[in-house]
């Protein structure tokens, strides 16, 4: 188990974490890694650029004392400058070693146990070559260069092998390195730093972010103070926006319980009150017309209970995640088909006009087809039957340029036009029939908007109500 | 030629030794009397150390070092600066810490932080008093060499200088001359037609001198001949005026002493105050701390205004050391000198 | 018509067994499901209302046991969930027909009627729907037992709509089934043929309705 999986195990960890300690470390490890790379990088410009100054001593104080070897007397005659240690000098405290060999590699002068092979004489004439070694237990730097001497009597390459230990050498670099690893890690340690400052004044919204929440209760309707930070300021509008949205949604939700209470209870209340009279009756049979009105009443709350839940659930099924891409025909072909069903002992002539082309819209099979049929039954309950005329509904799916619409309309009384927005709010009954809840357009109207699209009322040229749900396309209901 | 070789053991304490005690071993080339106040102090200083001392003559120091007939000593001392130098560079030292600096301006006394210097004797000229009444003496290499010229029939045959050949100072202080003086090879051929006599120790020289046998010395040790001239009054010592150059005796621990720590303190205590105090007020020897001056030196001639030139402690002494150079400069040398 | 009833709610379940009594069906009532198991495993049973919140093993885990032993029998099922997926997955895990509480128990009655009715008709020669009888095998109609004289053509649509109840049936689903490809019809022949079967059938309790732009359903009003 290396260290780096224990680092890795901790950051993938979907424990909670510090976002500033997660960000400092992930960035030092980072720089760390840097800094291994740079220095590796300036370890080897410290060894180069020392083997290259000292090198090059060796190479002039080699030149230097292949001067003094000449020819003199037919054999090789050899005076060293004085000039050619002079240069060594240069590196003060480092020792010196020499060999000197003649042409025939024999050997003429300075140590002649040095650990350096004489090269092919024949090949590397001019080039000087540069070899490391240990001698008397010190690492020696050594060269090797070769001077062509051509008289008549003595011709061929003498060889000069000068080492020198490598204190100097390695002393320039080391401080090389050592200045270049300050910088580095000072430049390391100052971006840290700021890193550190930049993290926690980037933090620091948040801190006061929560203050703020911190002090005001959830209910509050005060907005948050507005920051003058441009980054901050979205944040800001969303959480005011969002709990707007949660108390308009809490202020509906509380409307809607006392509605729905009364409503419930009214209709409660008066099926008590038939029982008991019927209860309290001294008729020992009881009244078939009482029975009756308590089970139309009755039939009344169930179906309220019915379309409050229902309602409920479309409102609350209103996330995105159970759209599904839906054929329109299909689902109208099957609430129509169910209708039809339901309603066939009535008197009640159903008309389907299909569209000219396929009609997709992104949606909840579900909440369309309560929504639809809700829309239906609203139209059978106002609709016209009556003796001599047939109530005719007319269902309509239409391909617009704009939008996608179902249009459900009937012959009925209708509704009067300044009356239309009215009817589609929760509980309000318009018209003469008092069958009705007053709750499916409202189901209607939600079921549309959680869909993105819209519910209106007009007037149908059938002589009733026209209700016109309109749906966005597919690709403007994603962009949204 | 001939060579005089004696070595002598001197244990200074005579107590039996018990386990604590240390015995530091001192090879060296330098007179036992120009340095017993040294070993002296030492041991006050160190009560538990016994110095074993062994003298010998530069060169042999030298070849026993190489080719070891004795065990192996603590710390080395010698005058011949080029010989040290070699050793060191042969890896027969070893690297010491916390040694003293006695002058922030003599970089050139130590070398690496292995062999250290600490005397600063001049090369001088020596006279006899008596030989040279009424006559000039010279103060200049070039002043001797145009009287060896011109007044040939006095210097003949009583003109004295060490043997390059057989002296490892000797050799270290012709070859020196050579590459700091340019007329060098006139002096020496000047000196050779005078017959020099040559002479492997400067004591010899010096008692050849104060006899009368001799009558001018050239390239003698400053430090001996100072030291004598104190007590005699038949020689005179010169400093040369137009350069001298300075030996540096230098000291190092021996790569495989036993008592390497011991060896390391001694040497930093030749390079303390109280070393150089010691050196200058009661050796023959001079300090290299040059404001100390010597008890040798009522003429403060070491702070007169010569040139002086110490032989530096470097790798660069290693050229004459060359077995080419070394032939070739002993061929020359001898020539000119006619031996 | 026998029938079983698995209902936990006592008040409901002697309701409905009362009901269906009074109109002289066989009715079992049991309150679990391992008790439905083992009724089935030694009755007959025509219909299974099953409710889908029992205690112990719940309905929909009945039905998918039933199922998976390859047992047809028609499958009705009570549910008082609000969540309307209820009724999907009743339907997909193979249950006949779904009913939401609180329901008519007239509806309840005619909603099985029909299922057994849809049954039989496999089997037997003879459909029933309310006051009308046919024999698929003598082609015999009769509406309050009395035999009711139809064209071929007409007894042919009654027996497509008598097979296909509630459910929407196209023009064109109709006239493949009235006439072979190479006899010519006319868009009205389908429209005449059925105006006349509906006089012929008035007084029974089969409802044709027409559907523009979609087709015909035929339901039984009973």
């Amino acid at each position: 188990m290396s260290m780096i999986e224990k680092l890795l195990a901790l950051f993938s960890s979907s424990e909670e974490y510090s976002l500033r300690q997660r960000m400092l470390t992930r960035t030092a490890l980072f720089m760390c890694t840097v800094l291994a790379i740079l220095s590796v990088g300036v370890w080897h410009y410290a060894n180069t650029s020392a083997d290259y100054s000292y090198d090059r001593l060796l190479s002039s104080a080699s030149v230097t004392m292949l001067d003094g070897i000449n020819v003199a007397k037919n054999q090789v005659h050899i005076d060293l400058p004085y000039s050619g240690f002079e240069i060594l000098q240069l590196a003060p405290d480092d020792k010196i070693y020499y060999a000197i060999y003649g042409p025939n590699a024999d050997f003429l002068s300075g140590y002649s146990d040095l650990p350096v092979k004489l090269t092919d004489q024949k090949t590397d004439l001019m080039e000087p070559h540069y070899v490391l070694h240990t001698y008397k237990g010190k690492k020696v730097r050594f060269i090797v260069r070769q001077k062509r001497l051509s008289e008549r009597s003595v011709a061929g390459n003498v060889t000069i092998i000068l080492g020198q230990t490598t204190l100097a050498r390695d002393t320039q670099m080391r401080d090389t390195l050592y200045a270049a690893l300050t910088t580095l890690m000072v430049v390391m340690g100052t971006a840290l730093l700021v890193m550190w400052i930049a993290i926690n004044r980037a933090l620091s919204p948040l801190n006061w972010l929560s203050s703020q929440l911190n002090t005001q209760s959830a209910m509050d309707k005060q907005n948050l103070p507005t920051t003058k930070m441009l980054e901050v300021a979205p944040l800001t509008q969303a959480i005011n926006d969002y709990r707007q949205q949660w108390l308009s949604a809490l202020a509906a939700m509380r409307d809607f319980i006392a509605d729905a209470s009364h409503q419930i209870r009214t209709a409660q209340a008066t099926t008590k009150a038939q029982l008991e009279i019927a209860l309290t009756s001294d008729n020992e049979q009881i009244d078939k017309n009482t029975i009756n009105e308590i089970y139309k009443d009755h039939t009344k709350l169930t179906r309220l209970t019915n379309q409050l839940l229902a309602h409920a659930t479309i409102v609350h099924r209103g996330d995105r995640q159970t759209f599904s891409v839906l054929a329109m025909q299909k689902i109208l072909q099957d609430v129509i088909t169910q209708a039809v069903r339901d309603y066939a002992h009535m008197d009640i002539e159903f008309e389907y006009v299909p569209p000219l082309q396929e009609v997709e819209i992104l949606g909840d099979e579900l909440v369309l087809k309560e929504a639809l049929r809700n829309v239906i039954d609203n139209a059978v309950q106002h609709g016209s039957h009556t003796l001599n005329t047939s109530a005719i509904i007319r269902i309509s799916l239409h391909h617009r340029q704009e939008n996608h619409q179902v249009w459900v309309e009937d012959n009925g009384p209708g509704i009067p036009e300044n009356m239309m927005n009215k009817a589609l709010e929760r509980f309000v009954k318009v018209g003469s029939n008092t069958q009705g809840s007053g709750l499916g357009l409202a189901i209607a109207q939600s079921a549309a908007l959680t869909h993105r699209g819209q519910l209106s009322l007009s007037k149908s040229e059938l002589g009733g109500l026209a209700v016109c749900f309109s749906f966005p396309h597919i690709t403007d209901a994603n962009d949204v | 030629m001939f060579r005089i070789a004696f070595a002598c053991y001197l244990i200074f304490s005579t107590l039996p030794l018990i386990a604590q005690e240390s015995v530091l071993r001192l090879y060296s080339a330098t007179d036992i009397s120009a340095i017993r106040p040294l070993l002296h102090e030492f041991e006050t200083l160190n009560p538990e150390v016994t110095i074993l001392y062994r003298e010998f003559n530069t060169q042999e120091l030298y070849d026993e070092l190489l080719d070891p007939t004795l065990p192996p000593p603590d710390v080395v001392i010698s005058s011949a600066s080029d010989l040290q130098v070699k050793l060191v560079n042969d890896g027969f030292a070893q690297p010491i810490e916390d040694v003293p600096d006695v002058s922030s301006h003599q970089p050139w006394a130590q070398w690496s932080n292995e062999l250290f210097g600490f005397t600063y004797e001049p090369i001088v000229f020596v006279y006899n008093k008596e030989a040279f009444h009424n006559r000039s003496i010279p103060h200049t290499h070039e002043a001797l060499a145009e009287q060896l010229r011109e007044q040939a029939k006095f210097y003949q045959g009583r003109i004295g200088t060490y043997d390059a050949a057989s002296s490892g100072l000797g050799y270290l202080v012709a070859s020196q001359d050579e590459v700091t003086f340019s007329l060098t090879g006139r002096l020496q051929e000047s000196l050779g037609r005078a017959r020099a006599d040559i002479h492997c120790c400067t004591s010899l020289l010096l008692t050849r001198l104060t006899t009368g046998d001799l009558v001018f010395g050239y390239n003698l040790l400053g430090s001996y001949a100072m030291a004598k001239a104190m007590n005699n009054e038949h020689i005179g010592v010169i400093v040369p005026e137009d350069y001298a150059l300075v030996i540096v005796r230098s000291a190092f621990v021996h790569r495989d002493a036993m008592e390497a720590e011991l060896a390391a303190d001694f040497i930093a205590y030749l390079r303390s105050s109280a070393g150089q105090k010691t050196i200058a007020n009661n050796t023959a020897l001079m300090p290299l701390d040059r404001t100390l001056g010597s008890h040798n030196d009522p003429e403060n001639q070491l702070n007169s205004s010569t040139n002086f030139h110490p032989i530096r402690l470097g790798p660069e002494l290693l050229l004459y050391l060359d077995q080419h150079k070394q032939t070739q400069f002993l061929n020359s040398w001898s020539q000119a000198l006619g031996d | 018509m026998r029938v079983l009833l698995t209902e936990d709610n006592q008040g409901l379940a002697q309701s409905i067994v009362q009901y269906f009594s009074e109109m002289g069906h066989a009715i079992d009532w049991v309150d679990s499901a391992e008790k439905a198991e083992s009724i089935l495993a030694h009755d007959t049973i025509e219909v299974l209302i099953l409710d889908v919140n029992l205690p112990g093993k719940s309905g929909f885990e009945l039905l998918t046991s039933l199922r998976s032993r390859k047992n047809s029998i028609p499958v009705l099922i009570l549910t008082a969930r609000a969540e309307v997926d209820d009724r999907v997955s009743a339907l997909d895990l193979g249950a006949d027909d779904y009913l939401v509480k609180p329901f008519d128990l007239r509806e309840l009655a005619a909603r099985c009627r029909a299922l057994v009715r849809r049954e039989r008709g496999k089997s037997d020669n003879e459909i029933h729907c309310g006051n009308l009888s046919f024999n698929s095998a003598t082609k015999v109609v009769k509406v309050n037992q009395e035999t009711i004289e139809l064209r071929p053509r007409e007894v042919q649509m009654l027996e497509l709509f008598l097979t296909h109840l509630d459910r929407m049936l196209t023009k064109d689903d109709i006239a493949n089934r009235l006439y072979n490809f190479d006899e010519a019809y006319t868009p009205n022949a389908v429209e005449q043929t059925l105006t006349r079967l509906r006089k012929q059938l008035q007084g029974s309790t089969l409802i044709i309705k027409t559907v523009r732009g979609l087709g015909y359903l035929a339901h039984v009003h009973d």
